[in-house]
């Protein structure tokens, strides 16, 4: 990345991109690519992994009025390395390893030394196997499509 | 400084700590001039609250209790906005907690929330770190709670406090509820209770 994101919008754009990237990366992945890195850094459980549930909510088009679609269960932790910075990590599901995973890998990425590396080294493949696992899906159901025709019926 | 540092780990299980926490505030209230230790929360944030106060704070506000924090107490914020989800205000007379880890700060006791005759447990209840608390001191507690007569000394108070505090009594059911923290320690002055001495 040549172009230097100093302003805050990009950097808060920056971190919500790592962040989703890691909340929706299968937890076997997370854990191997934990693993890869070899480290092992003393950190402390601010808030430890804890389930609940969170209410979804939509608008009809994006425009509409909001209203509740339903609540879904989630799990969030927060951890901080010694002397570093509070990494915070949110996902779907009850599964405790993966928000600290997302949590420890929120606060390593934070670190200005590391963060360039864990980019390319992490959070890139798995936003690029994301991307991939979405486009294969998209074409399985696309292979699935009915387009429905409805004749003009001439009421007037 | 990042506002996130101040935060430290909370309680180490959540659930079981703050209902320990809160049957201890309660056996505290309940005993008026008897001295509790809080010994529940592990770390607490830089900044001159104890663990009793810390503690309280854990267990008692939520997103629904605006607490207010006196200078000394102000690095405790992000550690109990992380934990507790409340919103931490700056005028003291919006708050249903007030945390003051240095009495000197402590508001005037008449502009805090008293709470009204309909509905008195909107009353504040007010946090302080005193510089010692001891069980056998000049104060004399009597009312609710207390079998005869109970003795207490606090170090620490500003002057005039007790007499500001039994200009209240005259209000009752309004008032005011004092929780007095110094380290791992907590005495519950509750406003049923009448004060002699200062």
């Amino acid at each position: 990345m040549s172009r230097q994101i100093s302003d805050l919008s990009g950097k808060i754009d920056q971190r919500r991109f790592w962040m989703a990237t890691l909340a929706k990366a299968a937890p076997a992945d997370l854990e191997q690519a934990w693993s890869d890195l070899g480290l092992q850094p003393a950190f402390t459980r601010l808030r430890p992994a804890e389930t609940g549930l969170v209410m979804v909510r939509g608008r009809i088009s994006g425009s509409g009025q909001p209203f509740n679609l339903g609540e879904m269960t989630m799990t969030r932790a927060a951890v901080r390395i010694e002397n570093g910075p509070t990494g915070f990590g949110h996902v779907a599901g009850r599964n405790a390893r993966h928000a600290e995973l997302a949590a420890l890998f929120d606060a390593l990425l934070q670190d200005p030394e590391r963060h360039a590396a864990l980019m390319a080294g992490v959070i890139r493949p798995l936003a690029t196997r994301a991307a991939d696992e979405k486009t294969r899906k998209a074409s399985e159901v696309a292979a699935t499509k009915v387009d429905f025709f409805t004749l003009v019926r001439g009421e007037d | 400084m990042r506002p996130t540092q101040a935060i430290e780990a909370g309680f180490i299980d959540p659930v079981d700590d703050a209902n320990a926490v809160f049957r201890q505030v309660l056996d505290a209230l309940a005993h008026p001039g008897r001295i509790v230790e809080i010994a529940r929360p592990t770390r607490v944030p830089r900044g001159s609250l104890g663990r009793a106060a810390i503690g309280v704070a854990m267990a008692l506000a939520d997103f629904e209790t605006p607490v207010w924090l006196d200078e000394a107490a102000a690095p405790a914020a992000s550690h109990l906005r992380f934990h507790c989800n409340c919103p931490i205000v700056s005028k003291p007379d919006q708050a249903t907690f007030l945390l003051a880890a240095e009495p000197a700060s402590v508001p005037a006791l008449a502009t805090l929330p008293l709470g009204s005759d309909t509905y008195p447990d909107q009353g504040a209840t007010l946090v302080i770190e005193v510089q010692a608390l001891d069980p056998d001191g000049s104060l004399s507690l009597e009312g609710p709670g207390i079998d005869g007569r109970a003795r207490l000394g606090v170090a620490g108070l500003p002057a005039g406090f007790w007499e500001a505090r039994r200009a209240l009594a005259a209000l009752f059911p309004r008032g005011i509820d004092l929780l007095l923290t110094r380290g791992d320690l907590l005495v519950a002055v509750p406003r049923t209770s009448t004060v002699r001495g200062s």
